[in-house]
């Protein structure tokens, strides 16, 4: 019987973009923030939202003018010309390397600081090279079906990112201190910039709709569900922001590894079942990772397979030749400050890439007068 | 690997269709050898062919006669002892042929006049083939045979000894109706029919295997079921090309969507009740002759957990059952491997007094964790399945000494720990706690792979496997169906009827998951006040 319900749905639309985007950057951004930008962290995080958002306006109305494209083929129409017939492909593989290598090494970097924190949290003695190679294949086996199958997936994990939010609440409430967020407004603005840039790396993962879009059931409301669950995702960031804030107080957040984990450690709860709640914490932190993990590499693998046109059959191969390059790249940096130099410089790439080359193609795409076709309808007779 | 198991599966199939060719070839013996053949005129040559045919079979009777009426015909009656109902032969059939036959002073010729006048049965039929004859006795009617006539009598006289209607063994409730299928079809069919007096229920016969020539009937609501179910479900039972079906099993796993998953996709039942519950939900049920289990497809995830009970309770029940069941499911699935994580790996996640208590109860154990949890698991499904195959009263005697007995010598023993005993009891009654007892098996399997996992790679090991079972699950569809529906693909409405039960005051519509063609369950839509306090007051 063929499937006829496939198409990504609205609430679809809402788990993949929260579950991409939310990922292993979180453990970690609290102290990031504090870093740069002390207590200000509390609005800035709002300020990379916004720059985010600007991000993704600009690749949903891309994907927006080519329904049912994926980056692969729209990039190919904009690019290419009447009288030159390789323009249009040179500019499509010279976009796609571009894209190639963040998402190379943002996986590279996803798994590496997964392992780091898995090791030293709740498997110590266990070598991360083990941890980093079944997360990669756990990963394939899922990231190697369809897209639409991806975002069942997703969907079906999305209550679990909710317990986190009960944790930092009753943690606010129970050590939380104002006096510890405040004061406001001392920093320098280049400060801000510079965390800004670094935290837009915690939204990592939202090119991914470039893909996906292709996939959607009903593009012409993209925009509006991009936004709310991009404020969704801020807010959740900001909660825990303010949670590890409150409770640690900026100059004891800097010497935090993994601060949003740790916020629910001084917390009581009456009912001892497990003690140090953090592993809790661990554990969704672990499905919002391996989430951002398999919807990434399914983006990737997804336009890999549309790049060199391989057969629907070779999928799983493909998703398995990808993982290599990345378990080598995930184990080049020989320590956790090289990953994070590392990540920081990989944050810079991908945030100009995201920026600049979908702005260029909408640009282009907007004054050549190039659109795609609608192929909905077969989609709306059902 | 799913695609891999899919894969040499296809090849397999290829295989097996090959063989099925050649099977056939043999398989339609009877067809073949007797093919067109009519029957002859002459009784005896008939009767001879019957002998063959049945390789002179005792029970096979055969009684020869005489009718008279103008002149002397000679006559048989071909049927099976115990197979038909003897009364209804003597006095409908042989009664008027040899002796009221003599009274009749009609000129018509003598077949009119059997057929029409003298043989006082509901349910006849005409025959002219051979074959015919053949699969008339062998489902026990009695097949009329008269001399210099080419052609054969079939009396309905079906009336084999039944049990009489039981209570539903695996799935028996506090409130509902005590009655379950019956092993023969009909009468379970007509318990369906009498619980929905509405003329689009539907009833397909089918006959599967080529030698048992079981019948099958598939039963859905015209009019409000999805056409497309209906035509799938008909496609693949007439794919079914096997030899024998005799348990509703067969045709479970040969019209299932998935061979590689220990998810069953079909739900089976013995309540009449639960099968016009899904009939009006907008599925099919099949029910197969010779089994009290019916089959309803398409079956999701959800509805493995739900009990008939759920319905007939108040809802405030029915939803706390549920929640316990959720609870219970996870339980039977993940305890014994978050056990043996715990111990092996993150010790300093048990609170510290309990710790210390677990540290001392496994201080003389001399396995690891795994290893005793696996040897107890072990033994507790081999009593699990001694005490099920055990006569009667035996079997909870077993459980007792098994559970009690042993379990504590070993724990005395120093053998296990206590810790682990109550880990094992509470997985074990966690997973009798299931409606379903296809639901249980697949819980049962799963939790060794979880097992094993937490072995390997602790808490983050379960997590893995955890997520490879969601997508799984995720990518499972029965009949079109998606197995994780209402909660992937999300659907709102339909959480109606999922975790929580809403009060049938409010579930006016039937789910959307299976596309009901009268999406409407009852007219009237309350909107939460309550109107029916107003009426009972006035009278």
């Amino acid at each position: 019987m063929k499937p006829v319900d496939d198409k990504i749905t609205s609430y679809q639309t809402y788990a993949l973009f929260l579950m991409t985007i939310i990922g292993t950057g979180v453990l970690s951004m609290p102290r990031r923030m504090a870093t740069h930008v002390g207590t200000d962290g509390i609005w800035v995080i709002f300020l990379s939202g916004v720059v985010t958002w600007i991000i993704v306006y600009v690749m949903t109305r891309l994907c927006q003018r080519f329904p049912d494209q994926t980056l692969v083929e729209f990039t190919e129409e904009i690019c290419s010309t009447r009288r030159i017939r390789w323009v249009g492909k040179v500019g499509k593989y010279v976009v796609l390397l571009f894209f190639a290598i963040g998402w190379l090494f943002v996986l590279a970097m996803v798994v590496r600081t997964f392992g780091e924190v898995i090791v030293s949290t709740i498997l110590q003695r266990t070598p991360i090279e083990v941890i980093i190679m079944s997360f990669l294949l756990f990963a394939v086996s899922i990231a190697g079906s369809k897209i639409e199958l991806i975002a069942k997936f997703n969907e079906l994990l999305l209550p679990l990112l909710l317990i986190p939010i009960f944790f930092f609440i009753i943690a606010l409430f129970q050590k939380g201190k104002v006096i510890n967020l405040l004061p406001l407004f001392q920093v320098h603005w280049s400060a801000v910039i510079a965390a800004v840039f670094d935290t837009v790396t915690d939204f990592v993962g939202f090119h991914t709709i470039l893909v996906f879009m292709a996939f959607y059931q009903n593009v012409d409301k993209a925009v509006k569900r991009h936004t709310i669950s991009l404020i969704i995702v801020v807010l959740n960031y900001w909660l825990a922001i303010v949670t590890s804030y409150s409770l640690f107080g900026v100059d004891e957040l800097k010497h935090i590894l993994w601060p949003t984990s740790e916020t629910v450690r001084p917390v009581f709860v009456p009912i001892q079942i497990l003690e140090r709640l953090e592993a809790g914490m661990i554990v969704v932190w672990m499905v919002a990772s391996f989430t951002t993990m398999t919807n990434i590499l399914a983006a990737f693998v997804e336009s890999a397979m549309r790049t060199f046109t391989i057969r629907e059959s070779n999928r799983k191969w493909t998703a398995i030749i990808l993982i290599l390059p990345i378990f080598f790249f995930s184990m080049l940096p020989e320590n956790i400050h090289q990953l994070n130099r590392m990540s920081t410089w990989l944050g810079r790439y991908t945030f100009f890439v995201d920026l600049l080359i979908p702005f260029i193609l909408l640009m282009f795409a907007i004054m050549r007068r190039k659109k795609g076709e609608k192929q909905h309808e077969q989609a709306n007779s059902m | 690997m799913m695609q891999m198991g899919k894969r040499l599966f296809r090849k397999s199939f290829k295989r097996k269709q090959k063989q099925q060719e050649v099977a056939e070839h043999a398989e339609n013996k009877m067809e073949e050898r007797y093919g067109d053949e009519g029957i002859s005129s002459n009784l005896q040559e008939n009767i001879d062919f019957l002998h063959e045919a049945f390789g002179k079979a005792p029970d096979i009777i055969i009684r020869q006669f005489v009718i008279k009426h103008r002149e002397e015909r000679k006559a048989a009656i071909v049927f099976i002892d115990e197979m038909v109902d003897k009364d209804l032969i003597n006095r409908n059939i042989l009664r008027p042929l040899m002796i009221d036959s003599e009274k009749v002073t009609s000129t018509d010729d003598l077949w009119d006049l059997v057929t029409e006048r003298l043989v006082s049965a509901g349910e006849t039929k005409n025959v002219l083939k051979k074959t015919e004859i053949l699969t008339g006795v062998l489902a026990g009617d009695t097949v009329l045979l008269i001399d210099q006539y080419e052609q054969g009598y079939v009396v309905g006289t079906k009336g084999w000894a039944t049990k009489s209607i039981s209570e539903p063994r695996s799935e028996s409730v506090v409130r509902g109706s005590r009655e379950g299928l019956s092993e023969t079809i009909v009468l379970s069919l007509a318990m369906i029919r009498r619980r929905v007096k509405d003329p689009d229920l539907r009833v397909c016969t089918y006959e599967l295997g080529k030698r048992t020539k079981t019948c099958v009937n598939l039963l859905y609501m015209d009019g409000l079921i999805d056409p497309q179910i209906v035509m799938e479900v008909e496609q693949r039972l007439k794919r079914i090309q096997i030899d024998g079906v005799l348990e509703s099993g067969y045709v479970e796993e040969l019209i299932q969507d998935q061979t590689w998953t220990p998810f069953s996709q079909l739900q089976n039942t013995e309540r009449p009740d639960t099968v016009v519950a899904h009939l009006l939900e907008g599925k099919v049920a099949i029910l197969i002759d010779g089994s009290p289990h019916a089959l309803i497809a398409p079956a999701i995830f959800t509805q493995f957990y739900f009990s008939a009970e759920d319905y007939y309770e108040r809802f405030w029940i029915a939803t706390f059952l549920r929640i316990v069941r959720l609870i219970s499911f996870f339980m039977a699935l993940l305890l014994p491997a978050f056990y043996i994580a715990l111990v092996s790996f993150h010790p300093e996640m048990i609170p510290s007094h309990l710790a210390i208590s677990m540290a001392a109860g496994r201080a003389t154990v001399p396995f690891s964790a795994i290893l005793e949890a696996l040897m107890m698991e072990l033994s507790v499904e081999i009593l699990r399945e001694a005490s099920v195959r055990l006569p009667g009263p035996i079997g909870p005697t077993i459980g007792i000494v098994g559970a009690l007995v042993i379990g504590d010598a070993a724990v005395t023993a120093g053998l296990v720990s206590p810790a682990m005993v109550i880990v094992v009891g509470l997985t074990t009654i966690s997973s009798y706690a299931n409606p379903s007892y296809s639901a249980a098996i697949s819980v049962r399997l799963l939790r060794f792979p979880f097992m094993i996992a937490a072995s390997v790679l602790g808490l983050y090991g379960i997590m893995l496997l955890f997520f490879l079972l969601c997508a799984h699950l995720v990518q499972l569809r029965s009949f079109g169906v998606p197995y994780m529906a209402p909660y992937a693909p999300f659907n709102l409405t339909d959480l109606k009827d999922s975790l929580f039960r809403a009060s049938w005051k409010y579930m006016n519509m039937r789910p959307v998951t299976f596309k009901p063609q009268d999406r409407q369950r009852q007219t009237l839509v309350h909107k939460g006040k309550d109107e029916n306090s107003h009426e009972t007051s006035g009278r």
